[in-house]
């Protein structure tokens, strides 16, 4: 009998510009878990993401965002915006070369229902090397109501190496 | 002799794995298959350890974290109590069998509550992850939250964590708090410490570490 958390895929990148997590969203589950761990990165900047619909990855103004991002070497900071391209962030790695990884819990909600919004809820720990710890907690929304299958994990630059974790909330 | 149910050549009998068992399985196929972690069985959110606290203990440690397993765990803890009050639950890793106790993690936590003051607690060198903050310990007031670790089996990366708690603060006030850290040391954690960030005792609480299954 399945019970609770159900285990769907995993998502190795090496050396790619975006993570493409495919197929990952089904009629099985309303709710799903994803985790990124093990980061390794080209250069520096923020992870955000988009969504995978049938047509491909949606780079329309079709994400709205609220991030606080906690700082522990400064004080925190709040970055929102409606209308965006992206879902804003699941952290920030720095500088070119990172390899000390990261920590992602983002969950989601309704991404196969095509009569809602999807909407996205994560809380991240990442890292500056000479800065310090960037956490954070951000809820997202991709406004548009239509059934997506999957989200493409993305940043300035290429991953080289990071690791995603998919499981179905039954 | 049938494996799976087949006849035939080595090559026509199906591989097992997870999400791709094949064939016709017995009861041993089951027993064996679960043994090697080939078996299809839903529940990934999987038990580790519960351990109960009902009188003073000067910390909670989970020493078992099969990271060989998991990249990352989940922690649950209900009705968590202080012995001293206006103290803080917190959180500390084990290196080799010994509590890291020197300023190597680094916080940062947002708290708010049913008084008017909201904030922020943050530290770049810190021993102390605080999991609640200036937490009271009256009759009945007592918290609960969870937490992730993340990468803790990884001796080439960092090791991060994401929480948040609730519970009374030590001036009566409802309070909620919530944030990250890390331990900036590449390096394989081997376990996870519950403190009061001043020493002081836990007095009571349930503290349940799981694993997070994953198939590569």
């Amino acid at each position: 009998m399945a019970t609770n958390l159900e285990f769907i895929k995993q998502v190795v990148g090496t050396d790619v510009a975006n993570l493409e997590l495919t197929d990952i969203f089904s009629a099985n589950y309303d709710v799903y878990k994803i985790q990124l761990v093990g980061a390794e990165i080209s250069n520096d900047d923020y992870v955000y993401f988009r969504v995978i619909n049938a047509s491909g990855t949606d780079t329309g103004s079709n994400y709205c965002y609220a991030t606080l991002l906690q700082y522990a070497h400064t004080a925190h900071g709040e970055i929102k915006s409606a209308g965006t391209t992206t879902a804003n962030y699941l952290g920030y790695l720095f500088p070119a070369n990172y390899d000390d990884g990261i920590g992602v819990t983002l969950d989601v909600y309704n991404p196969f229902s095509s009569s809602c919004y999807t909407l996205f809820k994560a809380q991240f720990s990442s890292f500056a090397n000479g800065v310090g710890l960037y956490g954070g907690k951000t809820v997202m929304a991709h406004k548009v109501a239509e059934q997506i299958t999957g989200i493409s994990v993305q940043r300035v630059g290429t991953y080289k190496k990071i690791i995603a974790n998919i499981y179905g909330v039954k | 002799m049938s494996k799976y149910g087949y006849v035939g050549k080595e090559n026509d009998i199906p591989q097992q794995a997870f999400k791709s068992n094949a064939g016709v399985l017995s009861v041993n196929d089951h027993l064996a298959l679960r043994q090697e972690d080939k078996l299809t069985q839903f529940g990934q959110l999987e038990l580790i350890e519960t351990q109960s606290v009902t009188t003073n203990v000067a910390q909670v440690d989970f020493d078992t974290l099969n990271t060989d397993k998991y990249n990352v765990h989940f922690l649950t803890a209900n009705n968590m109590k202080n012995a001293s009050d206006d103290q803080q639950f917190s959180f500390r890793f084990k290196v080799n069998g010994s509590v890291v106790t020197a300023n190597d993690y680094q916080r940062s936590i947002s708290f708010g509550n049913t008084a008017p003051t909201n904030g922020e607690s943050r530290d770049t060198a810190t021993s102390a992850n605080f999991f609640t903050l200036n937490q009271g310990n009256a009759t009945n007031e007592k918290g609960n939250g969870y937490a992730y670790f993340y990468n803790l089996g990884d001796s080439t990366k960092y090791s991060f964590s994401t929480y948040q708690s609730t519970y009374i603060d030590s001036g009566g006030n409802y309070k909620y708090s919530f944030g990250s850290f890390v331990y900036d040391v590449a390096t394989t954690v081997d376990g996870i410490s519950i403190i009061m960030s001043n020493g002081s005792n836990i007095a009571d609480g349930e503290y349940s570490l799981y694993g997070m299954k994953e198939y590569s």
